[in-house]
């Protein structure tokens, strides 16, 4: 079992749902955001104009920087590959918030611990998808197994053009984004 | 409010200044007393490991929850707690051996005599000084999304400065203290200085035209962008180029060019520390951060104010 997030962007709208979804859901301050969704463009000139949106999130790296970074053991790496943050042993060292490639990680200063995307582990283990998931009504992102290969991110992983963020940090991100 | 990325700050910075240089302080001072070639006075001695421990505090109030600082201990796989562990074994052993030096100590405690002990603690010591002088720049260095950090030289310069401040700090009390003892390290104040001088241009040199574009921006902010004053000016100018002078025209001013080692030493990891700040963006990430209310919106203020009545 090896859990994956695939985000095909030629779907994503950029309506931010899943960003209200998960602050909401998660109960996040006012000042944390886990998935923000980021615009780029309009490039182009009319009629060849081109806008796309790139949801980030955790990549529950397979290489996570910040898990081994962590003095406390507060940061940690499921067997399923969900890299999450044990809240009791979180001193907000910001360790792990300075060597995340992809900015992840928050310090929540009220209760001085930092805070990410852990794909709604508790969720999981109920069998329900991620709310960001759950709430995207293009269907552009995907979540499932990537070990099993009759799951669909493991279909879409396989069949089409896919990248990764900072692949050169050498972090082996788990999300995925369908490019056109 | 703050929707930016929370990152280390000056007091991260004023932890590596003052543990770097009471570090270096002990191995400087282990090495005079393995070789017996140059003498460090007991007020340096008695500085090391009390400056590494007030870094240590700072290091705690930094932290999210400073009373459950002893959780960095935990992890022997990071290296803030291999850090950490080699910190406060130098405040320890440091401590000892500067009380060694104490009269009232050496004719109470009968081991003060013992050779083998002495020259096992220096030699600890000396170990143990060059680790917690060198292991913030090789933290730094790990960070690969940070481009002015990432790559060996920052350790290299970190653990350069943290053997000049910890000179500067010997100097100082040399100069101050009854017993002329600092003769022989001027040169090696010289010396390094004017390493450091010939480094730091190289360093920023080879991040602005050998690497990635993201290192050779951020070396460019060094060179003539927002940081630039504060490099020429008190790193470079006030940390290197000025103790090279002054050790060349004057070299009996011991303790004006160690003043200026020093705050060159807290000038550089101030910068160093602060330029962390700068990440890899992903594409969109800033415009995005910086199109998000800043917290002093009319709307945002009263939301604030009710969800506090609220809470209370």
């Amino acid at each position: 079992m090896r859990y994956a997030m695939v985000i095909d962007t030629r779907r994503c709208i950029g309506c931010h749902s899943c960003t209200v979804a998960c602050r909401t859901h998660n109960g996040l301050p006012i000042d944390m955001i886990y998935n923000p969704v980021m615009t780029i463009g309009p490039t182009g000139k009319f009629p060849h104009v081109h806008l796309s949106h790139i949801p980030l999130l955790c990549m529950h790296c397979a290489e996570p920087p910040c898990v081994d970074c962590c003095p406390t053991g507060a940061s940690q790496q499921r067997a399923d590959g969900v890299v999450f943050i044990e809240q009791t042993k979180c001193v907000s060292c910001k360790t792990c918030i300075m060597s995340c490639p992809y900015g992840a990680r928050k310090a929540n200063h009220k209760t001085g611990t930092a805070q990410k995307c852990d794909f709604c582990k508790d969720r999981l283990s109920e069998g329900k998808l991620p709310h960001c998931v759950a709430t995207c009504h293009q269907k552009a992102r995907i979540f499932g197994d990537l070990d099993d290969p009759e799951s669909e991110v493991y279909k879409l992983v396989n069949t089409e053009k896919v990248a990764r963020l900072h692949e050169e940090f050498g972090t082996d991100p788990h999300v995925f984004y369908i490019v056109s | 409010m703050k929707h930016h990325e929370d990152t280390w700050g000056w007091m991260l910075a004023a932890d590596f200044f003052l543990a770097g240089m009471g570090a270096a302080t002990l191995a400087i001072a282990a090495f005079s007393d393995l070789s017996s070639e140059f003498a460090v006075p007991l007020a340096a001695r008695l500085a090391a490991p009390v400056l590494i421990a007030m870094g240590a505090g700072l290091l705690v109030l930094e932290l999210g929850k400073p009373f459950q600082g002893w959780r960095v201990f935990m992890n022997p796989k990071a290296i803030l707690t291999f850090g950490a562990w080699n910190m406060t074994l130098a405040i320890v052993l440091g401590a000892v051996k500067a009380a060694f030096y104490l009269p009232q100590v050496a004719a109470r405690v009968p081991l003060v005599n013992n050779v083998t002990l002495q020259n096992l603690l220096s030699v600890l010591l000396l170990v143990i000084g060059l680790i917690v002088s060198s292991y913030p720049g090789v933290l730094l260095a790990r960070h690969v999304a940070r481009p002015f950090w990432t790559g060996p030289g920052i350790a290299v310069l970190f653990l350069l400065s943290s053997l000049i401040t910890g000179v500067a700090l010997i100097q100082l009390a040399s100069a101050f203290s009854a017993s002329s003892s600092g003769a022989d390290l001027r040169w090696v104040l010289l010396a390094s200085a004017v390493l450091q001088t010939l480094l730091w241009p190289l360093y920023l040199y080879v991040k602005r035209t050998g690497t990635t574009q993201r290192e050779a921006e951020a070396a460019r902010t060094w060179i003539s962008g927002s940081s630039a004053s504060a490099f020429w000016l008190g790193l470079f100018g006030c940390g290197s180029v000025l103790v090279v002078a002054v050790q060349l025209a004057a070299p009996h001013f011991t303790a004006m060019s160690a003043v200026f080692c020093l705050v060159g030493g807290a000038t550089l990891r101030y910068m160093v520390v602060l330029s962390g700040k700068q990440r890899t963006w992903i594409a969109g990430e800033q415009q995005y951060f910086a199109r998000l209310p800043k917290g002093d919106e009319a709307f945002l203020k009263a939301w604030t104010k009710n969800q506090e009545t609220l809470e209370s």
